[in-house]
């Protein structure tokens, strides 16, 4: 009796120790249908049940069709989906970083949209047209964006550190950017205490690009074949990397500080590590979630020697959704890629955007209107965006992050000169181009 | 363990081989019951290990980016490796650091907390659970703590070297101290080691000490003529699980660095990994190719301790190994 009783409270244990494995996905029981899509997404933190309810949305629009919402994790995405192609059972619908599309476009690992466009009479001309000049390969569509692959360089500085220091104008340039750096660091000569600005943390095209683009320089051509970073913009760049990092303390100081910073409430900004940080337009619902009482203002990044007052932050890459080959429904799949991408009524794809007050591709929807209300900030960052120039991505750009990253580190630490370690990156990226263009040409 | 393993080992050497025929129709049944409850194993091991140990290696010579067919390469991928991978001697070093400093550290500090946790002290089924209970943690949930516990501003170890009036290091920061810092986090798994050493030490009969103490032996030749000789299989099985496993150093260095900083903790397993998972095209040939050859060197090594282990591996009743 004791050992039936014992091995009941095993079996039950087990179960409810399986029962986490089972809530990264999210089916709703009420639906009935003939068709379930699976779909992959990588929305996470309070952005799930955003995902959850515009889902059921589509649900209630599309009687027959239901929904497996699955959230996945972003650093494995690429794992997870090649995984799930390579075995014949991919996802119907996932959501896709823009920056992976050349690869999964020359295997046609991905269905075209083209003629789903066509026959449902979806304009490309209902997106920006930089937004949709990132969903095209060999001259087809291969996903559709969203949310907007621009306003990812975004400075967002505490106006209170500004005020203290005695700062009266946001920098336009890097001379005066470098000077209100040092300003605002607060430290000892060794130690960090606050940081003005941390000239490697910037998203979008990574922190090398996003300086070099600010200074007016092209790193890739636009038929994607040339690498052309070992240039007087391109040394320029890292020149002002290695000041900052050097009115930092130094790059091991910079890292060590920077190890007390994390995601959402855990932010630099938020917990006053640093008095400018560049981050993306999703910042603005990470502050009003987190820190309601942050004295804040937004500016575009200040632009090089090189550069001009008009070519600021970058696009580059964002996200979009599409339809992997083999996908077990197809034209059901398609209906949810045009609802999570082009709805503007229902509360689908626009509706998405709004709630996170975001930058929209969509032509006719303003990510920073919720619920008829225009966001205070919303012209500020929509200028910032409007300052925004393309930084195309190339069809090897993991690997080109990391040697971009590695000659970084080799002149912040001292290991290279500034001339040398371009010309190796730029010789190493060539020749992965090269490669690829060999192979899938 | 060690020592049953070895008896067995030698039991088997001097068994003579049964054939088929010769058994009797009880010995048949049994025998077909026994294929038959371990054919799920087989199963599984055929075609979970075996099918892609064989695999991996015919990939090792293609390009496969996964989603289309192997194309046929030849030695291509191993001849770049050898002549223009800049990461691969960087990732190999930065294992055989990890290697050599993880395995002395558990080794030593498993067998010495062993010896402890073997005599009469109090409390002692509690102090073998709380040394041996980190290494049932799972591993992701053990880096976010030692993420913590290395923090250079907020973490416990500065804390307590700032407290001792020693200098706050970078451990994640600073490229000469970033392997250090997973050294110290791999003494989270002694347990393991230690309590296959406890196993050991409880299989060595009290006689041989009583004999030494009428000998007049003190505790330091007690333990450097008995114990030590009579625990030369149970080290030699720690050293071979964990060379083995030091090798394959993966995960938190995936979590914790990603091979920061300057690659100073780049080891070859997250080197493969990148290649296979992490770019685009994804590389499954090259990757496969880098796995062979870390198989080959762990090969190597294990090879090298097995042939030397019998001179200094000593089983009871005076039988090497």
């Amino acid at each position: 009796m004791f050992r039936k009783s014992t091995l009941l409270l095993f079996v039950a244990v087990m179960l409810l120790a399986m029962l986490p494995l089972s809530t990264v996905s999210a089916q709703n029981p009420d639906c009935e249908g003939d068709v379930t899509l699976t779909y992959w997404h990588h929305w996470g933190g309070n952005r799930i049940p955003l995902q959850e309810h515009q889902v059921a949305a589509f649900e209630d629009a599309h009687p027959g069709i239901c929904v497996d919402n699955i959230f996945l994790p972003w650093d494995n995405r690429l794992q997870n989906l090649l995984a799930a192609i390579a075995a014949g059972n991919p996802p119907d619908v996932t959501m896709f970083g823009r920056q992976d599309l050349p690869f999964f476009a020359a295997t046609e690992s991905i269905i075209p949209l083209d003629d789903y466009m066509a026959a449902d009479g979806v304009d490309p001309a209902i997106f920006h047209p930089s937004e949709f000049a990132g969903t095209q390969f060999n001259g087809q569509t291969w996903l559709l964006p969203l949310p907007g692959g621009g306003a990812y360089n975004i400075v967002w500085y505490n106006t209170d550190h500004f005020a203290e220091a005695g700062i009266e104008s946001f920098p336009e340039t890097w001379d005066e950017m470098l000077e209100a750096a040092e300003t605002l660091r607060l430290g000892d000569g060794s130690f960090l205490e606050r940081i003005g600005l941390n000239a490697q943390s910037t998203s979008g095209a990574g922190a090398f690009l996003t300086w070099y683009n600010a200074n007016g320089g092209d790193w890739i051509s636009p038929d994607l074949r040339t690498i052309t970073i070992n240039n007087e913009a391109g040394a320029q760049a890292l020149e002002f990397m290695q000041a900052i990092a050097e009115i930092n303390y130094g790059i091991e100081e910079v890292n060590a500080f920077w190890e007390m910073a994390g995601e959402f409430d855990q932010g630099p900004l938020i917990q006053g590590l640093v008095s400018m940080e560049i981050n993306g337009s999703w910042t603005l619902f990470q502050v009003e979630d987190h820190a309601e009482s942050l004295n804040y203002d937004v500016a575009p990044i200040p632009y090089g020697p090189n550069g001009s007052a008009d070519r600021r932050g970058n696009a580059h890459g964002g996200w979009g959704y599409m339809v992997p080959k083999n996908a077990a429904h197809p034209d059901e799949a398609w209906k949810l890629v045009k609802w999570l991408t082009t709805e503007v009524e229902g509360d689908g794809a626009c509706w998405f955007i709004q709630q996170q007050q975001r930058p929209s591709p969509l032509v006719e929807c303003n990510g920073y209107e919720k619920d008829g209300v225009v966001h205070p900030r919303a012209e500020a960052l929509l200028g910032v965006a409007a300052l925004d120039y393309l930084v195309p991505v190339s069809p090897v750009q993991p690997e080109a992050n990391q040697i971009i990253n590695r000659m970084v580190e080799d002149v912040l630490f001292g290991d290279s000169s500034i001339e040398d370690a371009l010309a190796s990156a730029e010789a190493e990226i060539q020749a992965l181009l090269d490669s690829f263009w060999e192979e899938y040409s | 363990m060690a020592q049953a393993f070895g008896a067995q080992l030698s039991a088997l050497r001097g068994r003579r081989r049964t054939r088929w025929r010769d058994l009797s129709p009880m010995r048949k049944r049994e025998a077909r019951f026994g294929l038959l409850f371990i054919t799920p194993w087989i199963i599984g091991v055929l075609l979970f290990a075996l099918f892609p140990f064989i695999a991996s290696f015919v990939l090792s010579f293609t390009k496969y980016n996964i989603v289309a067919p192997p194309r046929w390469v030849g030695l291509e991928h191993y001849v770049h490796i050898f002549t223009d991978d800049p990461l691969f001697l960087k990732s190999l070093r930065n294992t055989a650091v990890y290697v050599g400093g993880s395995v002395v550290i558990r080794i030593v500090l498993g067998f010495a907390l062993a010896l402890l946790l073997n005599t009469k002290v109090r409390f002692l089924g509690l102090w073998r659970t709380l040394f041996y209970l980190p290494s049932v943690v799972p591993i992701v949930a053990l880096s976010v703590i030692w993420l913590y516990v290395l923090n250079a501003r907020a973490g416990l170890l500065n804390s307590l070297l700032y407290a001792i009036g020693l200098p706050r290091i970078r451990w994640f920061a600073d490229p000469d101290y970033a392997m250090i810092a997973f050294l110290i986090m791999s003494t989270t798994w002694v347990g393991v080691t230690m309590v296959i050493f406890l196993a050991g030490l409880q299989g060595i009969p009290e006689e041989y000490y009583d004999a030494a103490k009428i000998d007049g032996a003190n505790i330091f030749q007690r333990l450097r003529r008995v114990t030590i000789p009579l625990m030369t299989p149970t080290i030699y099985l720690n050293v071979l699980i964990n060379i083995i496993g030091a090798f394959q150093v993966f995960t938190q260095i995936f979590i914790m660095t990603g091979g920061a900083p300057r690659d100073a903790t780049r080891t070859y397993v997250l080197h493969l990994f990148d290649h296979a998972f992490q770019y685009l095209p994804p590389q499954m040939g090259y990757s496969s190719a880098l796995a062979w050859i870390l198989f080959i060197i762990i090969f190597i090594f294990t090879a090298a301790i097995v042939a030397t282990s019998q001179r200094w591996v000593f089983y009871q009743g005076g039988e090497e190994s």
